[in-house]
């Protein structure tokens, strides 16, 4: 609805307009998208921004809390190798600085020591005494490997190099895995030679690589080369290349997450210090977490829960507001609609009443004339024309008549109505009213009907204003019918504050176009025979006195007047 | 029997004499005046039956020219002309003391049933 639109649109359903009412509807679902958008944006990002950081920080927090007991463990057999090969390293040290060259290279006597070394630790398979030109000076152990000369291999070099030496693992002549300590001395003379012990490692697996694994977790020996030098649950056989990589250089125990076959993994690992081995320990934290994961999982749905709920609630909360801010709306147009209408029925009193004034002078003066004309010719003999004449000036009187007819109707449209209110039998006044157009009625041979408002008490309001109201809409109706139709007045109570007076004929209709300006000043359709004031008037009398008025009307069936008035008027 | 003698003021000076005249047609004695000075003057000189004056003049109103001549001819009976109340309620606002109140443009039957009323409600006449 519109401010400038009809101004008695708002009184009409009938008169929707379609056009005007989509694009208003187009605006009110745009304002409920935009109020659920942005009030779900506000709500949920939050939500959701908190679920991320919760996610991660909780994540991590159990990954310390997971990786603390792996870094002890892998901590503890690292110490627990160290100070195995430490041990060994240390009884051949202790024999090489004991014993002169000449005395271990007595094979008895090599014997003896290896026989005591033995005795003191576990894992010592053979020993053997290389001179500085590498040859194989003495050997005690299961295999005679006598005369055998290294100055050509690597450890040979390193040893000499760094003072001792730890090998690989290799498998010995058994099909054992077993790995070297040699330990370099310097003679007095400046020669060297070298104390080399094969040390079987199977009993390293068993005693140290094995205790207190838990069934998810693998620890095993990595060398340089990513050689698997133990054997290990998951990632090869001893010897094998591993699919684990050798983890960057560090002089303490790491725990790293890693990937492996696209499983998540955690590695606890210690380079061993002066041994070519690194210890690793790998978790699947899998096992682990799973706890967490199932806690995740359930804070997740708890808030997709929590989302629905919101976004139900709030498609319920913009509905409502959007409809509230609707229908605030529309009364709001209602009220400037109406408003311009009491504007324009001011402005165009004011208006009526200053034109009439001015051409009822202008009009007596034409009509004086004509009449002063018409009385010299009565008094004059006949003359040619002479009834021509006085046809014309009776013309003139009566085209004056018709406009002082008019410009009386537009004074009383301006009057200041001062309503003074009594109490008001309607149906006794609708009787009066009836009264009135009786004899017309019956002359056409047309039938007046009263009927309900028995029962209904008095009203409070202006009795002639009233009776001006009520014979302009019968005169209308009477214009309307034929002969032989009627006219019904139906009176009833609607609601506890208003009573209805329904003038309904059975006449021809009001085209739709006419029905939407039928109360607008100056509109008629009866061409010459009306001044289009009645119905503007008759409004303007019923708003004043606080009702409202209506019409409906059907082609060809008939119309009805609707006019509502308060039983007590409170628009004093 | 003498003419009944009527003073009619208006300002329009078409109007109140062409109606001066066709009273006249009709068997009265008529004076116009256009504005409330001439009226006075008229009213002072002459004895009139009844006077027909427009409520709208120049200067003083309608009204106020009644109370004015009635101070001259007190019992003079004044019929009003007006291009503005149309029915009962209207003339409320005139005030009393005058003997009709009739609407412009003023029907010349009408206007003359009424002159003929109001010398016909003096008590005693000629």
């Amino acid at each position: 609805m519109s401010i400038n639109g009809e101004w008695h649109k708002s009184d009409f359903d009938l008169m929707a307009d379609k056009n005007r009412q989509n694009s208003s509807n187009k605006h009110y679902r745009r304002l409920l998208k935009y109020s659920i958008i942005t009030t779900t944006f506000v709500a949920i990002v939050p939500l959701i921004i908190m679920l991320v950081i919760n996610y991660y920080q909780y994540r991590k927090a159990y990954l310390a809390d997971i990786m603390y007991p792996i870094s002890r463990q892998t901590s503890n057999i690292s110490s627990s190798l160290e100070s195995f090969i430490n041990e060994r390293r240390s009884a051949l040290n202790l024999v090489i600085r004991e014993k002169e060259y000449s005395e271990l290279a007595d094979k008895a006597e090599l014997a003896v020591t290896f026989k005591n070394l033995k005795e003191s630790f576990d894992g010592f398979v053979d020993i053997s005494l290389i001179n500085s030109d590498g040859d194989q000076a003495a050997y005690f152990g299961p295999y005679n490997l006598e005369g055998k000369n290294y100055k050509d291999q690597d450890w040979f070099h390193e040893t000499c190099i760094k003072g001792s030496f730890v090998s690989d693992i290799f498998m010995g002549f058994r099909g054992m895995p077993h790995f070297v300590i040699a330990i370099y001395r310097e003679n007095s003379n400046g020669s060297f030679y070298i104390l080399r012990a094969t040390i079987e490692s199977d009993m390293l697996y068993h005693k140290i690589l094995s205790q207190n694994q838990p069934v998810s977790s693998d620890a095993f020996i990595l060398n340089q080369d990513q050689i698997l030098q133990s054997p290990s649950k998951y990632h090869g056989n001893i010897l094998e290349k591993s699919d684990i990589e050798v983890p960057p250089y560090s002089l303490q125990t790491e725990v790293i997450e890693s990937q492996n076959n696209g499983t998540d993994i955690i590695i606890g690992y210690a380079y061993i210090k002066n041994t070519p081995f690194i210890l690793i320990e790998i978790t699947n934290p899998a096992s682990i977490m799973s706890n967490w994961v199932s806690a995740s999982n359930n804070l997740l749905g708890l808030v997709i829960v929590c989302i629905i709920l919101m976004i139900i609630v709030i498609v319920w909360i913009s509905r409502r507001m959007v409809s509230h801010v609707r229908h605030s709306d529309m009364k709001w147009m209602k009220m400037l609609s109406e408003i311009s209408n009491t504007n324009k029925m001011a402005s165009v009193g004011r208006l009526a009443a200053g034109v009439s004034h001015e051409i009822n002078n202008p009009l007596a003066i034409i009509s004086e004339n004509a009449g002063m004309v018409l009385d010299i010719m009565s008094v004059t003999d006949e003359f040619q024309q002479k009834t021509k004449i006085s046809k014309h000036l009776n013309s003139i009187i009566k085209a004056v008549d018709r406009c002082s007819n008019i410009t009386h109707r537009l004074l009383g449209f301006a009057k200041r109505m001062d309503t003074k209110t009594e109490g008001i039998d309607i149906l006794l006044l609708l009787k009066e009213v009836v009264g009135f157009d009786q004899s017309e009625a019956q002359n056409r041979n047309i039938n007046i009907d009263i009927t309900g408002g028995s029962d209904i008490m008095n009203i409070e309001s202006d009795r002639g204003q009233l009776q001006q109201v009520f014979l302009n809409i019968l005169n209308n109706a009477l214009d309307a019918v034929k002969s032989g139709d009627t006219i019904s007045v139906h009176i009833e109570q609607v609601g506890s504050k208003f009573i209805r007076v329904a003038v309904s004929d059975t006449g021809s209709g009001i085209p739709k176009a006419d029905l939407e300006r039928i109360f607008e000043p100056f509109y008629t359709t009866k061409k010459e025979n009306g001044t289009g004031l009645g119905l503007s008037i008759t409004y303007g009398i019923v708003i004043k006195l606080g009702g409202s008025m209506k019409v409906k009307s059907t082609q060809g069936e008939g119309t009805t007047f609707i006019v509502d008035l308060p039983i007590v008027n409170n628009q004093k | 029997m003498s003419k009944i003698k009527v003073l009619l003021v208006d300002d329009e000076e078409e109007l109140v004499f062409t109606l001066s005249e066709r009273l006249q047609f009709r068997g009265f004695d008529t004076d116009a005046a256009l504005n409330s000075v001439d009226a006075l003057r008229l009213a002072s000189i002459n004895d009139y039956d009844v006077a027909v004056i427009d409520l709208k003049l120049p200067l003083v109103t309608g009204q106020d020219l009644m109370k004015m001549i009635k101070h001259i001819q007190p019992d003079l009976k004044i019929i009003f002309m007006t291009g503005h109340c149309s029915d009962d309620q209207g003339r409320k606002g005139i005030g009393k003391g005058y003997f009709d109140c009739l609407i412009k443009p003023i029907k010349i039957d009408i206007l003359f049933e009424s002159i003929i009323a109001a010398v016909l409600s003096y008590p005693e006449k000629k």
